[in-house]
């Protein structure tokens, strides 16, 4: 499967300014500072924008999304928790929930639960590669990343992240085993993982920690 | 989220990270997975390790930038539930309340509702009447200057847009297997109709770039679909149009076999099923000519 997209590197969403910066302006949006809002939608508002609209293909429903994210960082700021990764990283997965929510209604299927409801999922607490990340990836390194996956591990976690299919529609969609499509996912994901941080953190003893094994 | 919630095992959640970091679990499984990180004494590090690599799929979006309206409802919006949000006592975010007194002045755009701005122009009690006026005569102008600011800003990112949507298929028709369109209008709708152009990758991604189209009002949208011969029409993606009157789709699944046809329509609201006729504007897809 071909690269669906341009890669290309925005000023905005890749050497903005640094995650601290961003916790100021949160901590002002915390405060019921729409001057803040504002400057925080000027920072995200066009990868949030972009991000939607890859998923649901519908330029209606992408500024919908987005709103809503914002919105939702507006009235729930309390629901960051500093120390559990990027303000950005947290941000783009509320964009992400928001969208698939947003096709998985369209097609009908069940709702996906609200990303901000509830405790903070450890799936918030990511690691601030994005940070580390942001004005050192160009767009021959994230080419690189890709290229990393294999045409059915790419084919998978694309279907999965920016077509809201589940794993089993992607088993039915592909004609591969479930067992198979979650192990395309997860190796996927490790090799994603591994291009970025041999990209960012060479010696990262993250690497040495890896395991290899597939799930 | 339903009320029953299933209890997994630490062994469990470790087989469905990959699943949960992906947004790809069924609605049960990912309730299931987040009631279990709240509770359980294992931070399970490897969702986080294997949630790492998104910032690659990030960086593969085709950059657009939103309407200049957006800012402005989600703005509107924003301020209209301010007196709710300034209730908030307890935020870990929370700072002193001198930041509070921001005032609106940074708004490019004056929403259409006095209430909506009333929380943001309130003066000091102790300012003079004088003072007063001269505010509201600044912030009046200041309200002109930004709106003025944002149509500037508007037809900018309008031509940024078309140009971004136009690069967008160009890419795509460049990829080994990909076949494209010049979409135009049926010959009885004039010189004028609106014309477009598209690519389908070997994969089956439609990427689309259209102009000379009506603004869509209400729930109205353009829907775009693609037809193999012999087949009825698949809807592959719709969008809206404003005063510009361009518009893009910048990935949608389609379907793939010589001969598709790529059609617009207008339909009353998304979700279309079947054509509204007549077409709009349409093209049969063939393979570039190198």
């Amino acid at each position: 499967m071909e690269p669906t997209a341009l890669p290309r590197v925005p000023t905005e969403s890749v050497s903005g300014p640094a995650d601290d910066a961003d916790r100021a302006v949160l901590a002002r949006v915390a405060s019921g500072d729409l001057a803040a809002l504002e400057e925080l939608y000027d920072r995200y508002r066009t990868m949030a924008y972009s991000l939607a609209l890859r998923i649901t293909a519908d330029p209606a429903a992408a500024e919908d999304v987005v709103q809503d994210a914002f919105l939702g960082v507006w009235r729930n700021v309390a629901r960051y928790a500093e120390g559990r990764g990027s303000v950005r990283t947290w941000f783009l997965s509320i964009v992400h929930h928001r969208a698939i929510d947003a096709i998985r209604r369209r097609r009908p299927v069940t709702e996906l639960p609200d990303p901000e409801a509830g405790p903070s999922p450890a799936a918030l607490r990511l690691p601030d590669v994005w940070s580390e990340v942001a004005g050192r990836l160009d767009a021959v390194a994230i080419r690189r990343a890709m290229t990393s996956l294999t045409d059915v591990q790419r084919e998978a976690i694309e279907l999965g992240y920016f077509g809201g299919l589940t794993q089993v529609e992607i088993a039915e969609r592909t004609g591969a085993p479930l067992g198979t499509v979650k192990s395309r996912v997860r190796l996927g994901l490790l090799a994603l993982r591994d291009a970025l941080s041999a990209e960012v953190l060479p010696d990262s003893p993250a690497r040495s920690q890896r395991a290899g094994g597939a799930a | 989220m339903s009320g029953t919630v299933r209890l997994l095992t630490c062994d469990e959640v470790r087989e469905l990270a990959g699943g949960f970091v992906l947004g790809a679990l069924e609605a049960d499984e990912a309730d299931a997975v987040r009631a279990h990180l709240a509770g359980c004494a294992d931070p399970h590090a490897e969702i986080a390790d294997l949630a790492s690599g998104l910032p690659a799929l990030w960086e593969t979006v085709p950059i657009v930038e939103p309407s200049a309206a957006l800012r402005s409802r989600l703005l509107a919006a924003a301020a209209a539930d301010l007196p709710a949000s300034q209730e908030r006592t307890t935020t870990p975010l929370r700072t002193a309340g001198r930041e509070r007194t921001t005032t609106p002045l940074r708004m490019a755009t004056p929403t259409t509702d006095p209430a909506n701005v009333r929380p943001f122009v309130r003066p000091p009690r102790r300012r003079m009447t004088l003072g007063w006026v001269a505010g509201l005569a600044a912030v009046l102008a200041i309200a002109l200057l930004g709106a003025w600011n944002v149509v500037l800003q508007g037809q900018v990112g309008t031509l940024r847009t078309e140009q971004d949507s136009v690069a967008a298929v160009i890419h795509a028709g460049g990829i080994a297997g990909s076949v494209t369109a010049m979409l135009t209008a049926p010959e009885a709708s004039g010189p004028y109709g609106p014309t477009g152009l598209a690519a389908v990758t070997r994969t089956g991604t439609l990427v689309l770039a259209m102009r000379d189209l009506r603004p869509t009002t209400g729930a109205q949208v353009y829907q775009a679909w693609v037809i193999l011969p012999g087949s009825a029409p698949v809807p592959t993606g719709s969008f809206g149009v404003g005063d510009a009157g361009v518009g893009s789709i910048p990935s949608a699944s389609a379907p793939v076999g010589p001969g598709a046809v790529v059609a617009i329509t207008l339909e009353p609201g998304p979700g279309a099923t079947t054509p509204t006729l007549p077409i709009l504007s349409s093209g049969t897809t063939a393979t570039p000519v190198n």
